[in-house]
């Protein structure tokens, strides 16, 4: 346990080096909220609802939805297609530490790390936008929680099944391009709430991960999913992470014998 | 004479760059894949949009799925010119930029023009056809002077993307810190995605007169749609010459304090 703590702890002293870095990050993720709060805010302007959505309620959308993605998708697992493609990878196999926990203990420091800055960019956020934000009922907030916790163990997994590809693939970044930025950014409900979009695409969807990860979770804090079928959706999110879970194993023991070593 | 061979070690280097992507079809797949779908739901997200309302700001709906996709082509022919950028922080590491600045070529080709990124290149063309599709189908085609008008409003917008991203290749000499930086310009480009007329007062200055995403995105797209003020000519104009003024003096004040990282 000490040796994964002593981990955790270098990997925030790294954040300390690359500062700079690392501010521009958080920017880069505040940008991109202002743009999508504005713009919604245009389209809200003069509006008491937009289809089924009052306007505290489209607020809310990406407010709430701006705490969801710091805690779901800052992860450091992202690392590991790089680090198996550069030969990294060779020095963490034959350290005496499990790989698999390295990663996590990484991923751990990286969402406190970004949570911290996040809670100064939320209050941020309420000064300068004072935005009117629908609150959830006491049950809705707590399954809120449980969607979160969920989402959370759900995008770890399916974050490490996108590095393993590397193992069998030439360029570990156009997986990761594809399926951990393009599907997750426009799949999971963060540039629009996904009954915007056409019904036809919103049925398929549902057959896919990325809503689990942000549009159920922000649907349950704006009480629009009713009882029974949070239970579902949450008993469906947890079948999500378990298969997430295994496929991620299966693909590490198979890609720690297809692996090869190259690099420096 | 020198631009000749200017060319000439561009088409090299391009042909290096198209050959690298040709190593690995597969992946290169994969990226023209993830920009497609980008692509596409950038369009549908606007449509939906408009679904809900049926102006924003004195926007219809065709005009703004035009203005996104115009900004969706110059966005590719951005990417495509000037991606070498993205790869300059382990250049400037490695002290590989030292070779570079011996090199008879001016100093800012190597970091912003020695890399263009040929995934574009699918998506570029399939941007035209599907502006000229939309444009016939909403029955907006641009006349003759209006055609010229965007074609040299565009020409300036993306010389004022080169000057932007001449500041960030100055801003990493001085930090060596790029990748955020860089990112940051592409969240902030991507609020053209719509037109940028329609947002607050605050972000709209800030994308007109600090990071001036409307000139290189907005302004091109309205050039198309006939509704560019002679004002929005002018301080199309303007702008880009200031900002490259000024974007040179950086770069060149940079340079002055670059020190090799391996020596």
């Amino acid at each position: 346990m000490v040796k994964y703590i002593r981990i955790a702890i270098n990997t925030l002293q790294e954040y300390f080096v690359y500062r700079v870095n690392f501010f521009f990050g958080r920017l880069q993720v505040f940008i991109f909220f202002v743009m999508f709060f504005s713009l919604w805010s245009a389209v809200s302007a003069g509006r008491s609802s937009l289809g089924v959505y009052s306007i505290p309620q489209i607020y809310s959308y990406f407010v709430v939805g701006y705490i969801i993605k710091a805690f779901v998708f800052t992860t450091r697992t992202a690392d590991i297609g790089g680090d198996i493609q550069n030969g990294n990878f060779s020095t963490l196999l034959i350290k005496p530490i499990s790989t698999l926990k390295y990663y996590f203990s990484r991923d751990i420091i990286d969402k406190l790390f970004n949570l911290f800055f996040m809670f100064w960019e939320f209050i941020l956020i309420l000064l300068l936008f004072k935005p009117e934000l629908a609150m959830p009922s006491l049950f809705n907030f707590i399954a809120f929680i449980l969607f979160l916790f969920l989402s959370i163990i759900s995008f770890f997994f399916y974050s490490l099944v996108i590095s393993f590809i590397a193992f069998w693939s030439e360029d570990a970044w156009s997986s990761r391009f594809l399926f951990g930025v393009v599907f997750i950014t426009i799949f999971s409900g963060q540039y629009i709430p996904l009954d915007f979009l056409p019904p036809v695409i919103g049925k398929i969807l549902d057959y896919t991960p990325y809503p689990y990860m942000f549009y159920y979770p922000l649907k349950v804090w704006l009480g629009q999913i009713d009882q029974n079928m949070i239970y579902l959706r949450l008993l469906n999110g947890s079948l999500i992470c378990i298969f997430f879970y295994f496929l991620s194993q299966f693909m590490w023991l198979k890609g720690k014998q297809k692996y090869q070593s190259y690099g420096n | 004479m020198v631009t000749n061979s200017f060319i000439k070690v561009w088409v090299i280097m391009a042909k290096n760059s198209l050959q690298n992507k040709l190593l690995s079809p597969s992946s290169s797949i994969i990226f023209i894949l993830g920009k497609l779908f980008n692509y596409a739901f950038s369009v549908l997200i606007i449509y939906s949009i408009f679904n809900q309302v049926s102006t924003i700001k004195n926007f219809t709906s065709p005009q703004a799925i035009i203005i996104t996709l115009t900004f969706s082509l110059i966005d590719s022919i951005i990417q495509f010119l000037f991606r070498s950028l993205y790869t300059f922080r382990p250049v400037l590491l490695k002290g590989d930029f030292d070779l570079d600045l011996l090199k008879p070529l001016p100093s800012f080709f190597r970091p912003l023009l020695s890399g263009p990124d040929f995934l574009n290149v699918p998506m570029i063309f399939l941007q035209i056809i599907a502006l000229i599709y939309f444009l016939i189908k909403f029955s907006l085609v641009p006349s003759v002077g209006n055609l010229f008008l965007f074609l040299l409003i565009g020409t300036n917008g993306i010389i004022l993307a080169f000057s932007l991203h001449l500041a960030i290749a100055s801003f990493s000499i001085l930090t060596t810190e790029i990748d955020s930086l860089v990112m940051i310009y592409r969240s902030l480009g991507r609020a053209a995605i719509v037109p940028t007329d329609i947002y607050n007062n605050f972000f709209r200055i800030i994308l007109s007169y600090v990071i001036p995403i409307t000139v290189i995105f907005t302004l091109p797209a309205k050039a198309v749609l006939n509704i560019l003020t002679p004002g929005g000519i002018t301080y199309s104009f303007a702008f880009t010459i200031l900002f490259l003024l000024l974007s040179l003096y950086f770069w060149k004040y940079s340079l002055k304090h670059y020190s090799s990282a391996s020596s």
